[in-house]
């Protein structure tokens, strides 16, 4: 009986196609400007990689923030409880995921059945998110790959103060025209996320195991640091990305099973 | 199911200003608005003025910049720019209780920005379980009856005011009826539409309200039916204000309702009625504002604010507490570590929102209340 997971995020959508509770797809395109476009297409991607068809699924969960206006949804759950879901289906060990996506970052605690039990959401802006990182890695004329590789520890870190998006890339212009080397900027920028997302991991607790989910956890500096900054090992799985995707999957099995 | 007296108090709260203006053309009468929730409107009321209670409007926060700070809560900012912007013109004059810093600094800036022709403030003890609290409040209330009588040019008597007393209290009484109605069967009347009404009853000529809520209560006592389908997950909610409505869509289709708060525009503006028999009118005003529970603005020793959440959310059967603070909200933000402890220890789990008047972003909302809802419902269908 297969089922599907749809995360519709603000940068990226995903699509987890899920048969007894086996992964059929895992479909990961860019969002862009429409989100239900994008949705369909990832849809479409999965189903032609599973070689299913529409009226195979049993069952579809939508998640993130496109989740209100997705289009074929049977059930739509946030992306909170589906991260927490997939996290923990990865490994049950889990009890702390620190999901940080194109505009979101969240901390969520689980408890030993793998149930959400507190969560903490940043507030308005894209201050440390995927998006920032983006900005940031736009004013330093890099890609994202050289934002992820981690400086030597010999390297130091440029203070960056400010953490709104639109005052931390004015501050990073001013770095890079004071001269400072870039990889001490990458540094800084790489800090200040880190620092922001302690603190709001602070307000929930923090308990091991830790993963770390959404497309930032790709980022591999950054995910060094904040485990040095928490004293834990952070875990991320092989897609962090489709997490929430398979946790709308693993939610629409268990609908199904009701 | 569309009730017609439910359509016109949604209306009323729609546009707020509609119903004092028409009255005022009607009659020749004034009109006295008042910030949340204290002001002992019955007064107001006996004077034969309009209340008009101040809570939120069209006018952007940015017209109040040049003369509030931007870390002022958003309810002060927001009276404030509704007034220079012209927004509030039907008033011809305001009380303001003095509940924090803010609160303190608005008359005189109004004054200087925006003069009417009564403008009073309300004093109310902080200590309320000091002996000279009574007394103090006794002569608070006599000075403001005072000025009352002299804006109107004739002395509030005992009898105009018992019969303002009266009026209200039979309000509060319908209101606290239909608060009974949702909380045992939020299919009869939505979260929405409960505060919704709460709203509608600041601003609506107070006659008419009685009319209107009588009606209300009787059909929906009539129509209700046992509940019927999914079991909603209840909540109780503490802080200043609901706010944005919004918050209340989101409960609403997630599967929440609302089973008791302690908002400004929730159940503090209802919950106690003033005793109208034996004393002195204004005696009683003093009394029902002694007893009342504490919130953000003072508190009671011998029965601290975190005391009545966690008494109130069980004995309501709350699955979850949640948090709506106004930002910059200073009182709220004293009190919430309390509060939070309070609720740890109780096992009842709890989230909060911060807010501000005229500038929230929904979406991010949206997720979060029905993130909150699937946690402690454990089911929710968006």
């Amino acid at each position: 009986m297969p089922v599907a997971g749809v995360d519709i995020g603000s940068l990226s959508t995903e699509v987890v196609i899920l048969d007894k509770r086996a992964m059929l797809a895992a479909i990961i395109i860019p969002t862009g400007a429409n989100s239900r476009l994008a949705a369909e297409k990832a849809m479409k991607m999965a189903l032609e990689e599973s070689g299913l068809s529409r009226d195979d699924l049993q069952y579809i969960v939508a998640t993130g923030y496109g989740r209100v206006s997705a289009p074929f949804a049977d059930k739509k759950v946030t992306e909170i409880s589906c991260h927490g879901k997939g996290a923990f289906y990865l490994n049950p060990e889990v009890r702390t995921v620190i999901d940080i996506g194109g505009q979101d970052s969240k901390v969520i605690r689980l408890d030993s059945q793998g149930k959400v039990v507190d969560f903490v959401m940043n507030e308005k802006c894209a201050a440390g998110t995927g998006r920032f990182l983006e900005v940031m890695a736009h004013a330093l004329e890099i890609d994202l790959e050289e934002m992820s590789r981690p400086a030597p520890p010999t390297v130091n870190v440029a203070h960056i103060s400010s953490m709104c998006t639109v005052f931390a890339e004015s501050e990073v212009v001013s770095l890079i025209a004071e001269g400072h080397p870039r990889e001490e900027i990458i540094k800084g920028i790489i800090y200040s996320v880190v620092e922001r997302t302690v603190s709001m991991a602070r307000r929930v607790g923090v308990e091991e195991k830790l993963m770390m989910t959404g497309g930032v956890a790709k980022n591999t500096a950054l995910r060094e640091a904040l485990g040095e900054s928490l004293g834990f090992k952070v875990l991320v799985p092989d897609e962090p990305q489709a997490v929430g995707a398979l946790g709308a999957a693993l939610i629409a099995a268990e609908e199904l099973e009701k | 199911m569309s009730i017609e007296v439910l359509e016109v108090l949604k209306k009323t709260f729609a546009d707020p200003g509609r119903q004092v203006k028409e009255w005022k053309q009607d009659t020749g009468g004034k009109a006295i608005g008042f910030l949340l929730t204290e002001v002992p409107e019955e007064l107001i009321h006996a004077a034969g003025f309009f209340p008009f209670g101040i809570c939120g409007g069209r006018a952007r926060l940015e017209q109040a910049e040049a003369h509030l700070q931007s870390w002022a809560c958003s309810y002060v900012r927001k009276g404030l720019a509704m007034a220079i912007n012209g927004e509030l013109d039907f008033l011809d004059g305001i009380i303001v209780p003095l509940t924090c810093d803010s609160t303190r600094l608005l008359p005189g800036i109004w004054k200087h920005n925006k003069p009417l022709p009564y403008m009073d403030s309300y004093r109310l003890p902080k200590q309320v379980e000091r002996p000279s609290a009574k007394k103090y409040l006794f002569k608070e209330l006599e000075r403001i009856k005072y000025n009352l009588s002299a804006y109107r040019g004739k002395e509030i008597t005992d009898e105009e005011l018992k019969q303002s007393i009266r009026l209200y209290n039979s309000n509060r009484g319908l209101l606290r009826k239909l608060y009974n109605i949702h909380e045992h069967n939020p299919e009869a009347i939505s979260n929405k539409d409960l505060y919704t009404v709460l709203g509608a009853s600041m601003v609506i000529e107070r006659e008419k309200l009685n009319r209107y809520l009588s009606e209300l209560v009787a059909t929906l006592e009539e129509q209700t039916k046992p509940p019927a389908g999914k079991k909603k997950t209840k909540l109780y909610i503490s802080g200043t204000f609901i706010n944005p409505p919004e918050v209340l869509d989101y409960l609403d289709e997630s599967g929440g309702t609302v089973v008791g708060d302690d908002l400004k525009n929730g159940y503090r503006y209802i919950q106690d009625d003033v005793e109208e028999a034996g004393i002195s009118p204004l005696e009683s005003l003093v009394n029902r504002q002694l007893k009342k529970k504490p919130f953000a603005g003072y508190d009671v020793p011998s029965a601290p604010r975190r005391y009545n959440l966690v008494k109130a959310s069980q004995q309501k059967k709350a699955q979850g507490v949640l948090f709506l603070h106004l930002k910059y909200c200073e009182p709220e933000n004293y009190d919430y570590y309390d509060n939070l402890q309070a609720l740890e220890q109780a096992g009842i789990p709890s989230m909060r929102i911060e807010t501000e008047f005229g500038d929230t972003s929904l979406g991010q909302l949206q997720t979060r209340i029905h993130a909150f809802m699937e946690m402690v419902g454990g089911e929710s269908n968006v």
